[in-house]
């Protein structure tokens, strides 16, 4: 495969083992990383995180990927799966591009 | 035999309105709130926090800050007693007969390696109190709750006189805990109103508790009368109230059952009303259910307005607020209301000032985290005398885990130790458990998490264990564990009547850990909510009623040493004189030992143990607590030496026809306490 | 291009679909927990009234049947897609052991089941129901008279599976197309309920489900517990020891494509199509494709699937109405007066 795209998806792949394990991390469950799939709905059905777990990593997002979710209109679209939230990182300013 | 009828003769409040329930009733009455900026320690992020915070307060206050706002709890807590003895002219009862003072108090204060039952003596010793003294850890219902507590203390007899109420004041660590979850307001806490959000506030309060004939004998003329109260567990979230609002009505009608009173008798509901979404809906679903169509006719106002949302001191000072209203005939407003949000009561007296409102009875309901409900039912004028049988109350079955082993209680060496030293110690309760692990495995062994897991997925495999601390784990199996030996389940037809009522004045030492270690790395405005959440002595319980769908009463009590057995008789006197509840676990947990037991006490059941009788007296008054229970039990004490130092290894000596009858008693925390065990046979 | 029918109430406000694809069993008896317990890749964690979303597996962690197991007191409800209820009892049957006391009932014969999904579902159950039923949580059921509903919901919107006794389902249904009315209430047919499905990437027993895949490579980890000893375990913590080789990728087309397609990138062969449909919604051509690992990531736009145009990209393909309809601020009845998000940015 050429660079450029070769680029995008080690990009992703990182950024995908970067936020499933901050998930982990900040709610306590007793998963791998790698056990969360990257499509699966983060919350009401899927991985079923609440209310609680939401704060917690809307905080670790912030501080950890520079991701600033101030409100419900940023924070409910990019918190739907892991895949959504390295969309959300990748389009902060700054954020690189997908492998056009 | 009769019912023992409760009157209120005095009371006593301290809040953001300052000293004295006057001060309270007068800042209502002008229609402001108490709100003031929060100055008394930072508040990192919060643009402008407002809390219902108290007044300076004279005196020093230690340098160091957990000990400060502990101290500052108890200073208010003693004022607001003061007072209310004071109203109830009661200087001379304690002077003469201390010792049948009791107190019962709600509170959330706490430094993390004590128990919660050192603040309560505390206060019991500045008060010169030295009859039964327990703390409710149920923060946001506790007060309510203690009112309850302090009635049954006043029916079981242990007491004639009962000072129940609550006290807590803010601190860095509740305030970030509740910006964390969400929770605080923008502006003004607006209960039912725009926008969402509570207002924190802080005070205590108290109300003297005593029976009708001691009113009388005393020529004082009762402010008001304790009806019934109530109490439930949503068993839902740990945060979140269950939004079918079944939790509180639960509370209500149980309040109301015991209280003799239909829903067309109440005339005024002074509701939890925090201003948080997910409280008030729920509320309000809650009352309609409960109250039916006479929810929206009443008044139903919420005083988080004028005080905010004083945690262990909220329900008290409500009550206190509608006690005062009611001298002047009238009802407090719910302040900041502007338009209903949608779910809200039908009249929310949005309104400024206090209403014109003779109700006849009122309703205070309120609510906690960790899912427990508490109401408390309120007359003006006096009940008339019924008539009420005490019901059989047997114990089912028991559940004991010990080095996070279960423990097989039959191997249990029944030898134990006499309790005329005022000292006793749990090490006698580990030595005689720890011989029958070591008896059954060879070893004892220490804290394990694995080995944990491993017993609570055998004692109840449907309990999901992600989120519980240790003590929630180590309490949830030996529950579990207690309903197996009795072959109970809690079947869908039995779980509005199951409850679990624990003794723990403790925070688990691991959420402990959790929670420092959060505010260690993230700074304390971003702490671990869920750390946050656990950081109560009741959350082990609202996490072991929500794994076993236990949603009726219960309650956490605080008494330090020996509250397994305090837990007991509270439930046995609950059991036993209410109609509420068919099932009651209690018992204990002390997650520093990978320790738990439990009993499942069942009214008018069948076991071949008995709860004859139950007693609890002042710190070191063994001797007190063993005549009551030996009273209610109709036995001879002299039957009954030894004493055990646990539940665990009377009920053993009984069931395994050691012993036709046995003791347990304790003198130790603040309360002593004694539980008399006899053979289901033998009972006359 | 405005949505119609069916697919306009699921996305707008309210629609109808019939659940006759549903399996529904009814597993009760002194062994009723162990034997589900046995079969089911998750721990049972759920007290009465509380439903789990999972799927049954071959000991080769092959995904059987997609399920809703419910705990009904000490009996269980299985809600599955997949098998037939007589094949389902069957393979249930199967696996009882020696002593075990257990019923297994078929409760499709004296049973009927439908949904009502959307953004406005709840208000049309709160309606009929009484707002009581607003209190109901998402993976929760509650018995009625004559009704038993179910929250749940496989479109990414607001969604209340009824179960219904035969004799009662006509007078219901008619009360709900009465009431429905005012919510401009439509059928939606399984064919479109599937592309709801697809759009929402929900996993779709008949398309997903013949791929022969386990829940690694099929992203429905989340359904199963490696921790579980349960029959099909020992094959799932092997293949997560080894990692996925493939995994099952969303992604999309300008033109048309199908199940069985080659995905390429370039000259190089790196998966097949799985499942495709036309969403009116994207305009495009939607499906899910099995893509090896090192590919399969959203953001690509230069695969190939049969030789066109193929397009990577995250799900699910809109932002549902019912993510931000409010049921404590919003209602139907006002929503002219609601602005929401597009469903779709830019269309």
């Amino acid at each position: 495969m050429d660079a450029a795209l070769k680029a995008h998806l080690d990009r992703r792949q990182a950024l995908l083992d970067q936020v499933r394990a901050l998930i982990v991390k900040q709610t306590g469950r007793r998963l791998a990383p790698a056990d969360i799939d990257p499509d699966a709905p983060l919350f009401v059905s899927g991985l079923g995180l609440d209310s609680v777990d939401t704060v917690e990593l809307i905080i670790a997002l912030e501080s950890e990927l520079g991701l600033p979710l101030p409100s419900d209109t940023e924070a409910v679209p990019a918190l739907r799966t892991v895949n959504t939230i390295v969309d959300a990182v990748l389009a902060r300013p700054g954020g690189t591009d997908r492998a056009a | 035999m009769l019912r023992v009828e409760v009157a209120v003769t005095g009371l006593g409040a301290v809040s953001g309105y300052g000293e004295g329930a006057g001060a309270l009733w007068r800042g209502i009455a002008e229609g402001r709130d108490a709100f003031g900026p929060i100055e008394r320690f930072p508040c990192g992020p919060l643009a402008s926090p407002l809390g219902g915070v108290l007044p300076p307060w004279p005196g020093e206050l230690p340098g160091d800050d957990e000990l400060r706002w502990r101290d500052l709890c108890v200073r208010v807590a003693v004022s607001a007693a003061r007072e209310a003895l004071a109203s109830a002219r009661l200087g001379e009862v304690l002077a003469t007969a201390p010792e049948r003072v009791a107190l019962v108090v709600g509170t959330s204060v706490q430094q993390d390696q004590l128990g919660l039952n050192d603040q309560v003596a505390w206060m019991a010793r500045a008060l010169g109190v030295r009859g039964p003294c327990a703390g409710v850890g149920t923060a946001c219902s506790a007060s309510t709750g203690a009112v309850g507590l302090g009635r049954d203390l006043l029916e079981a007899g242990s007491a004639d006189v009962v000072l129940a109420g609550g006290a807590d004041t803010m601190t860095p660590e509740l305030v970030a805990g509740f910006h964390a979850l969400g929770l605080l307001s923008r502006g003004r806490c607006a209960p039912f109103s725009e926008e969402l959000g509570t207002t924190l506030g802080e005070g205590a309060g108290f109300v003297v508790l005593e029976s009708a004939e001691r009113a009388i004998a005393r020529s004082v003329e009762p402010i008001a009368w304790l009806r019934g109260y109530g109490l439930s567990g949503d068993a839902h979230h740990e945060t979140s109230p269950d939004p079918s609002g079944a939790g509180v009505a639960r509370a209500i009608r149980a309040a109301l059952g015991d209280a003799g009173l239909a829903p067309e008798q109440v005339g005024y509901v002074n509701a939890h009303g925090t201003g948080t979404g997910a409280n008030d809906a729920a509320e309000w679903r809650g009352l309609q259910g409960a109250l039916g169509a006479r929810a929206e006719q009443i008044p139903v106002s919420s005083t988080k307005g004028h005080l905010g949302h004083a945690q262990g001191a909220a329900g008290i000072l409500e009550l206190i607020a509608t006690l005062m209203g009611r001298r002047e005939g009238k009802v407090p407003p719910t302040l900041h209301f502007t338009r209903p949000r949608r779910g809200a009561p039908a009249d929310p007296v949005g309104e400024s000032l206090p209403r014109a409102c003779a109700w006849e009875a009122a309703v205070c309901t309120n609510s906690a985290m960790a899912g427990s409900n508490a109401a408390v039912v309120v007359s003006r004028s006096a009940p008339a005398r019924a008539v009420r049988t005490p019901l059989l109350v047997t114990v089912a079955g028991m559940g004991v885990v010990v080095g996070a082993r279960a423990a097989d209680t039959r191997a249990t060496d029944t030898r134990a130790t006499d309790t005329r030293a005022t000292d006793t110690r749990a090490t006698d309760m580990r030595a005689v458990d720890s011989r029958a692990a070591a008896t059954r495995d060879g070893r004892a062994s220490a804290t394990d998490p694995d080995a944990l897991s491993t017993l609570l997925a055998k004692a109840a495999p449907t309990a999901d264990p992600r989120g519980m601390d240790p003590s929630a784990q180590l309490l949830t199996a030996a529950a579990a564990l207690a309903l197996r030996d009795g072959a109970l389940k809690i079947t869908t037809d039995r779980r509005d009547r199951a409850g679990l009522l624990l003794g723990n004045g403790h925070l688990s030492p691991a959420t402990v850990r959790a929670f420092r270690a959060s505010i260690a790395e993230r700074g304390l405005w971003r702490l671990a909510t869920s750390s946050f959440a656990r950081r109560m002595p009741s959350a082990p319980a609202g996490a072991c009623a929500a794994a076993l769908d236990l949603r009726g009463p219960g309650t956490t009590i605080a008494t330090g040493e020996g509250e397994s057995l305090c837990a007991v008789a509270f439930a046995a006197q609950l059991l036993s004189s209410r109609a509420t509840g068919d099932l009651l676990l209690a018992g204990g947990v002390r997650e520093s030992e990978s320790a738990a037991e439990v009993l499942a006490l069942v009214a008018g059941g069948d076991g071949p143990v008995t709860l004859a009788g139950w007693g609890l007296a002042g710190p070191g008054q063994h001797a007190a607590a063993l005549q009551q229970a030996v009273a209610r039990a109709g036995l001879h004490p002299s039957g009954l030496r030894p004493h055990f130092p646990t539940f665990i290894a009377a009920v053993e000596a009984v069931r395994s026809g050691q012993a036709t009858a046995a003791a347990a008693v304790t003198a130790g925390g603040c309360a002593s306490c004694a539980l008399v065990f006899c053979r289901t046979t033998e009972e006359p | 291009m405005p949505l119609e029918g069916g697919m306009a109430a699921l996305r707008q406000s309210v629609a109808l679909s019939e659940l006759d694809h549903v399996s529904r069993v009814r597993v009760a008896g002194p062994a009723a927990f162990d034997l589900v317990n046995r079969v089911t890749p998750l721990e049972l964690y759920a007290r009465d009234g509380q439903m789990l979303h999972t799927v049954l597996l071959e000991p080769s962690a092959q995904v059987l049947a997609d399920a809703y197991v419910c705990r009904d007191d000490e009996a269980y409800l299985l809600l599955s897609e997949g098998p037939a209820a007589p094949a389902l009892l069957d393979w249930l049957r199967s696996h009882v052991q020696a002593g075990e006391q257990v019923t297994l009932e078929d409760l499709g014969p004296s049973h009927e089941m439908f949904s009502l999904s959307g953004p406005y579902a709840w208000e049309l159950m709160a309606t009929w129901l009484g707002t009581g039923i607003l209190g109901l949580p998402y993976m929760g059921f509650a018995r009625g008279d004559g009704w038993t509903c179910f929250r749940a919901g496989k479109a990414g919107e607001y969604g209340y599976d009824l179960l219904v006794p035969r004799e009662r389902a006509p007078a219901l249904r008619a009360k709900v197309r009465e009431l429905g009315r005012e919510f401009g209430l439509a059928d939606l047919d399984l064919p479109s309920l599937e592309q709801a499905m697809l759009e929402s990437f929900a996993f779709n027993i008949r398309r997903e489900g013949r791929a022969g895949a386990t829940p690694l490579e099929l992203q429905l980890q989340w359904r199963i517990s490696y921790q579980k000893d349960s029959l099909a375990a020992a094959a799932l913590r092997e293949r997560r020891t080894q990692g996925p080789r493939e995994r099952l990728t969303f992604v999309r087309s300008p033109e048309r494509f199908a199940a069985g397609d080659a995905v390429t990138s370039g000259e190089e062969r790196i998966g097949t199509a799985v499942n495709a449909g036309w969403s009116e919604l994207l305009g495009a051509w939607l499906g899910t494709a099995m893509i090896g690992v090192a590919f399969a990531h959203p953001g690509v736009d230069r695969y190939q699937v049969g030789g066109r145009p193929l397009q990577t990209i995250t799900p699910p393909a809109l932002l549902n109405r019912s993510l931000v309809v409010n049921p404590q601020r919003h209602s139907y009845r006002t929503r002219d007066k609601d602005t929401f998000p597009p469903l779709v940015p830019g269309r």
